[in-house]
């Protein structure tokens, strides 16, 4: 079986990256072969895409791999999507498998819902099989370690990717058993203490700082020497810092 | 009365002008002054998460180009629009640029909102309206136009639960005018702005 495992963040030491190559090592341990894309910069020439549709003209399998923005993906994975739908007709008959992964710090399955939609619909555009999506929530601790040394923060992830592996390696949609399995709160308390307790800790760095955790910098004008500026030339473009 | 449009219309240069315009003019017969800025154009980098506008710079976004400046228009306005093409029921990577950036708007404390842990909101945000518009091209052949308008819908109310703001949306179909107007008024009429 051949997979292609895209890594749907930019960030330096990113979640999404840890699990991307959680999986990707899963995957080669029950024989297959896999192929890591990261998606491009926003700056990134069309021809950033090739590599991927290279790989995705010959896998029998793509999973993606994307953290939740404001219940979708992050700008730069949207971006990457469309430019793969623009240049579907390179890819022929090619129709791989594909599987979405979203995760979160917020642990309800809600924040992850649009998200694993908007795979769907991109799946559907590309002509590919949608075999579901799984989301894990309460990821922000993990830090962008290695699963392994994550302690607690990945047990989660360590328990339930075999069973997302399972799945892809049978060539199957991700079954309604792995979905709950890796839906369910990671948090071993109730989520009002927990907020109580990381909310604490916030404003304890906070006064340790010296920091305004409430400031409202953008109410009322910018200040003298922050720009403000109209640009006549294009009607449209207001308010353009040089 | 003040109405800010951060669009990405211009991104479908078939319907999207035609788009703009009327949720432009439908703003106006209801007498708010409009201000429309168009992200694609703008300069606005892609959020790197760095976390800044949470624990180092509270509520101050760390990366200066035009976010500085619709931050300001935004906590100013009475009503945001934010208006996209629909690419597979989602916004299109140009207006998902500008709201990944709406994190200083937000700030580094928890609440349950909705039954849901989110951030607490920094600002008496405006009310908010989400435009969608379908594109032919973008059908899927297996969901069609009403579901992915549906999941846009289902987007735009998750929004408004993270950033606490009253909401609305309106989605169009191919610059149909009559359908443009009828979905605009009734999403304006729900956010309840005068006419």
């Amino acid at each position: 079986m051949n997979v292609l495992v895209i890594d749907g963040s930019r960030r330096a030491k990113s979640n999404t990256g840890t699990i991307a190559r959680g999986l990707e090592a899963r995957l080669v341990a029950v024989g297959a072969t896999v192929d890591l894309w990261r998606v491009p910069n926003w700056s990134a020439a069309p021809e950033d895409l090739d590599a991927a549709l290279t790989k995705l003209a010959v896998c029998d399998a793509v999973v993606l791999v994307a953290p939740v923005y404001l219940d979708e993906l992050p700008a730069v994975t949207q971006r990457a999507l469309e430019g793969l739908y623009a240049r579907r007709d390179e890819l022929g008959e090619s129709a791989p498998r594909f599987y979405g992964i979203a995760h979160s710090g917020f642990p309800e399955p809600l924040q992850r819902k649009a998200e694993l939609r908007t795979m769907k619909f991109f799946a559907a555009s590309m002509g590919w099989p949608w075999q579901g999506g799984v989301g894990f929530g309460g990821t922000s601790p993990i830090d962008g370690r290695p699963l392994e040394e994550a302690g607690m923060f990945s047990k989660q992830l360590r328990k339930c990717l075999p069973l997302v592996v399972a799945d892809m390696a049978a060539g199957w949609p991700f079954s309604a058993e792995t979905v709950a399995r890796c839906d369910r709160s990671p948090f071993p308390i109730p989520l009002k203490v927990m907020i109580w307790t990381v909310n604490a800790r916030t404003r304890k760095t906070a006064r340790a700082q010296g920091l305004d955790l409430e400031a409202r910098v953008y109410a009322g004008e910018a200040p003298a020497g922050e720009c403000r500026q109209e640009v006549g030339a294009a009607p449209r473009r207001s308010h353009i810092c040089p | 009365m003040k109405a800010l449009v951060l669009s990405a219309l211009a991104v479908d240069e078939e319907h999207g002008p035609a788009a703009l315009e009327a949720v432009e003019t439908a703003l106006r017969e209801r007498g708010h002054d409009v201000d429309t800025v168009d992200v694609a154009a703008a300069r606005v980098a892609p959020c790197t998460g760095c976390g800044s506008c949470g624990l180092k710079t509270p509520g101050r976004c760390v990366v200066k180009d035009d976010m500085q400046e619709i931050f300001r228009q935004i906590v100013a306005s009475d009503v945001l629009v934010l208006a996209t093409p629909v690419r597979f029921g989602s916004y299109c990577a140009e207006l998902k640029k500008a709201i990944d950036r709406f994190q200083p708007l937000m700030m580094p404390v928890y609440v349950v909102r909705n039954g849901e842990m989110h951030f607490r909101g920094r600002y008496d945000l405006p009310a908010f309206l989400g435009v969608g518009l379908l594109q032919e091209a973008a059908g899927t052949g297996v969901d069609d136009d009403r579901t992915e308008g549906d999941a846009f819908r289902f987007l735009v109310g998750r929004l408004a639960v993270n950033i606490d703001a009253r909401h609305a949306a309106a989605v169009f179909r191919d610059g149909d005018a009559a359908q443009m107007h009828t979905e605009l008024e009734g999403a304006l009429d729900s956010l309840e702005l005068r006419r």
